[in-house]
């Protein structure tokens, strides 16, 4: 028995997504709401914090605790602002200790306080456009859709979505800078490999909402990180095309209304890059647990084979000599070319 | 020495790893602990599972089908204790690389002593000192608060003042930590081991032990000329585990049946490597390298002194750290085939992507070779780099990791050894291929007669004697002779050229002599300085090598010669 990785790449599937802040937040969406997919669920304290720390007890030359705790009259928690006063000595030369910005008393200790200043809130966005099945108080929600699901390989991080724009005839097809121009403000394209820069510059520039590609060379993967375009990869680096299924899916839905969650592939949450297509209509349900079976449809990895698609014919999970001398467990795939090769089966992913 | 039945226990020795979980079975056979099989699976750590036992459970299985035992009941539970019939086991112990890499703060008084005591060991395990703050740290303590909070670390070394030495300084240190602890959530704060100044140990738990987990260590700097690892790396294992148990389902369920505290695998292969160089006892150290998943670990040890570095080099989720440096060049520099940069760059993001995918053609084993080597490489720079009065030169090189081990043949998993690690006079080369070593680590603790035992009976692959001379000769001119004598009389006489690897036809366990003569300035060994002489040597499965192609190895700058030789190389070895 061996375990299969898993891609989902489906016409029409019903999907949830669950979000969560990392700390305790403000839930800003309700059970049954819709959403799209640049829409807060959680705003929750920036990881950036700053903090002051300030010595009361030195300030106001207090001699212990005691005289602290009549001196110091806020709470832990307490929100403040600029110039509010934190503890005064209240004598005939007052000495006052003032907040020095807004922000809030984060924690108090032996006569100091620290004093956390208040900063940009981080936030988690739905990335997918659904209803809100479920509310996780303090911490996110999950939302339900249903609708055409790719998953990608990599992102830079950014949500967006848009109309889906569809300029090519190929899955191969590279994006130039002639494609672009400042019409397609607010247009997701696709396109199967991009290797100039100045094309992640001008979808920048062009304020596109996003940029699906198969793949995308790997010097470019500063500028992607930069711009604030979602760029999603949904084969890898290197010159590999968009899959034809996902190639399928895309341009039947020109002109639909796409999301992008171009996050990084975490394997260790099960969260990976994925565009969605919201459809009206009710998908079915998949699962992440699969084992391999012959007559599956398979993705496959490796030098030469990376985004190839083809059908699992045979299963060996007793080690067999693949050309360069390795014995592993394999399968013989059917390519869509007709070809039939070997490949690791590590080197497979289940299309479910 | 043999082992009373009455008194043997079967041993079964868990590794979950990043890419692969392992389960090993030592049974004692004919009065002797010995290696009775493994079974491996890919380890699920990660999503849908995020939890150990399902690779677990499948690589215990493999294990029942290679050895004919049944370890698993119908519950699918582990048999423990064994049961009369013979199945089951009546050990259990558990060595662990996997999970996210470990985020580590260390805070000490002096750079040099305390604060680097800190940092040597967080060295010891896969993780990362995100930042460190000593005595001479100017930032103010809400800068350091800030940093931490970024930082976001699993961990916090804290280490500080000799026995009766300072102790306002460290508890500064304490209260910035407090402050911390305060501020977080209640999963969000740092665990703390603390390993300064005994006298302040009690006071310390008391003050952060309201806000988070705290372990207790002996001192790491009693004074400052003595520094006191060995024990506090005990700690360091029991608080990692405790972080990963928390990050990994199913781990504090294995644990609770171990037989003793589960260890970083590094932590494992450390000891093993100790272990050898005190028996061995020469005047050269041993040295081990594994080329994990996500990390490398080298572990070189002299008369029982070991130094102990784990590294982020790994050859699956990072092996994109190869990129770094300028790394792509070393690798360029190795590849027998003619693959553009951008090329060899891609497949290795696209292994990142994919750390479990396997080289599928010649290509992409190639790649893959280039990379270990210049793993092994900068593995050895490292040590060099951390320990400068480490002496390079070892006798046995002991090595593991799927990439070194699972070859076409015994001859490619030499040759990579041979180009990464460059090893100098006459040394042996071997190779742990069911990754048992840090295994027998944790087992010593529990028995020490079953690591003893193993390692008597064989069990891991001899791939044969090498020879490195080193010359200043120009390429093609002769530095060396050699007579062979095998035990039936036969002799045959060889000379060595500069630049070549020759392979001397002496059988896998058979034993000759060679006697060496040196020319043109020629030394078998630059430490020594020896220029002739005469060695007993047992081949391994590689032969006898002699590899005279100079310390560093010197390749041709033109493109083609250079891949010709290499792959000459490659023949040469299979």
């Amino acid at each position: 028995m061996m375990i299969a990785s898993v891609t989902h790449i489906r016409a029409l599937s019903s999907v949830t997504r669950t979000r969560m802040s990392p700390y305790r937040g403000t839930v800003l969406v309700k059970e049954g709401q819709k959403v799209a997919a640049t829409d807060v669920i959680v705003d929750y304290p920036a990881k950036d914090r700053k903090h002051i720390l300030l010595d009361i007890r030195k300030t106001l030359g207090l001699q212990d605790g005691l005289e602290f705790q009549y001196v110091f009259n806020r709470k832990l928690g307490e929100k403040l602002e600029k110039g509010d006063v934190i503890a005064s000595t209240g004598k005939i030369f007052q000495k006052v200790v003032t907040a020095p910005e807004t922000g809030r008393i984060a924690a108090i200790s032996s006569g100091r306080v620290l004093f956390e200043i208040e900063s940009s809130s981080g936030q988690v966005l739905a990335g997918i456009s659904g209803v809100v099945s479920k509310v996780i108080d303090d911490f996110g929600a999950m939302i339900e859709a249903n609708g055409a699901l790719i998953q990608g390989v990599w992102g830079n991080g950014r949500v967006g979505e848009g109309l889906l724009f569809s300029f090519n005839n190929s899955e191969e097809e590279e994006i130039q800078t002639s494609h672009l121009d400042i019409s397609m403000r607010g247009a997701v394209l696709f396109a199967g490999h991009c290797a100039d820069m100045e094309v992640l510059v001008k979808a920048d520039e062009f304020r596109l909402r996003g940029l699906i590609l198969g793949s995308m060379n790997a010097e470019l993967i500063r500028t992607a990180e930069a711009i604030e375009v979602p760029v999603i990869l949904l084969e890898g680096f290197g010159k590999i095309p968009i899959n034809t299924a996902a190639y399928k899916i895309l341009s039947t839905n020109d002109k639909r209304d796409i999301s992008i969650n171009a996050i990084k592939w975490d394997r260790y949450m099960g969260e990976r890059p994925e565009v969605f297509i919201q459809l009206p209509a009710v998908g079915d349900q998949f699962s992440e647990n699969l084992q391999f079976e012959k007559g599956q449809i398979v993705k496959l990895q490796g030098f030469g084979l990376s985004g190839k698609i083809g059908e699992l014919i045979t299963i060996q999970l007793d080690p067999v000599p693949l050309l360069n001398g390795l014995r592993v467990p394999a399968g013989d795939v059917r390519l869509e070319d007709g070809k039939t090769i070997k490949v690791p089966l590590a080197n497979l992913e289940i299309m479910g | 020495m043999t082992t009373s039945i009455i008194d043997a226990e079967s041993l079964l020795a868990i590794d979950i790893g990043t890419t692969t979980t392992r389960a090993s079975l030592f049974d004692v056979v004919e009065g002797q602990y010995r290696y009775m099989g493994s079974g491996k699976a890919a380890s699920t750590v990660d999503a849908p599972h995020r939890d150990v036992s399902e690779g677990l459970f499948l690589a215990v299985r493999e294990l029942e089908a290679v050895s004919g035992r049944k370890i698993i009941d119908r519950d699918a539970q582990l048999i423990l204790p064994s049961t009369e019939d013979g199945w089951g086991v009546d050990r259990l112990v558990l060595t662990h690389s996997a999970g996210p890499d470990l985020k580590i703060v260390a805070a000490g008084l002096l750079e040099e002593v305390s604060l680097g005591s800190a940092q040597e060991l967080a060295a010891t395990i896969s993780g990362e000192i995100s930042e460190s703050f000593g005595l001479n740290d100017r930032r103010r303590i809400e800068t350091q608060i800030d940093t931490i909070l970024r930082v976001k670390p699993d961990l916090v070394i804290l280490t500080g003042g000799t026995e009766n030495g300072a102790n306002r300084s460290v508890f500064k240190l304490v209260e910035m930590i407090t402050m911390v602890c305060r501020i977080q959530p209640k999963d969000r704060r740092p665990d703390v081991i603390y390993a300064g100044n005994r006298v302040l140990a009690k006071k310390i738990k008391e003050i952060l032990s309201k806000w988070t987990n705290v372990y207790l260590a002996p001192n790491v700097r009693p004074s400052i000329e003595h520094e006191n690892l060995a024990p506090v790396k005990t700690i360091l294992a029991k608080a990692v585990f405790s972080i990963r148990a928390g990050q990994l389902g199913g781990l504090k369920d294995i644990s609770s049946i171990c037989s003793t505290q589960p260890i970083p695998t590094s932590h494992g292969l450390g000891r093993m490597i100790q272990f050898l160089s005190k028996a061995y006892g020469s005047n050269r150290g041993v040295l081990g390298v594994d080329l994990g998943s996500r990390s490398s670990t080298t572990a070189a040890a002299l008369n029982g002194k070991l130094n102990l570095n784990v590294l982020p080099n790994g050859m699956g989720k990072n092996i994109q750290s190869v990129l770094e440096n300028d790394g792509i060049s070393t690798i360029m520099k190795w590849l027998p085939v003619d693959i553009s940069e951008n090329e060899v760059r891609d497949y290795i993001l696209q292994k990142s992507l994919y750390p479990g995918i396997i080289p599928n053609n010649y290509e992409a084993l190639s790649i893959e070779r280039a990379v270990v080597k210049t793993f092994l490489s900068l593995s050895l720079q490292e040590l060099q780099n951390r320990f400068p009065d480490q002496v390079m030169s070892f006798e046995p090189y002991i090595v593991s990791g799927s990439a070194l081990t699972e070859t076409p043949s015994p001859g490619q998993s030499l040759l990579m050894m041979l180009d990464g690690l460059q090893p100098v006079g006459v040394t042996t080369m071997v190779l742990d291929q069911k990754g048992l070593l840090a295994g027998l680590g944790a087992a010593a603790s529990i028995n020490s007669l079953i690591p003893v035992q193993v390692l008597e009976s064989g069990v891991f692959l001899n791939l044969g004697t090498v020879i490195c001379p080193s010359s200043k000769a120009r390429l093609g001119a002769p530095i060396l002779r050699a007579k062979l004598e095998f035990e039936d009389g036969r002799e045959s006489r060889y000379e060595i050229k500069k630049g070549t690897l020759v392979t001397l036809p002496v059988q896998s366990g058979q034993t000759a002599k060679i006697h060496l003569e040196t020319l043109r300035r020629t030394v078998i060994d630059p430490y020594s300085h020896r220029r002739s002489g005469s060695f007993k040597i047992v081949g391994g499965v590689c032969g006898v090598v002699i590899d005279a192609r100079g310390r560093p190895i010197s390749l041709p700058s033109d493109d083609e010669k250079r891949r010709k030789l290499i792959k000459k190389w490659e023949i040469s070895l299979t």
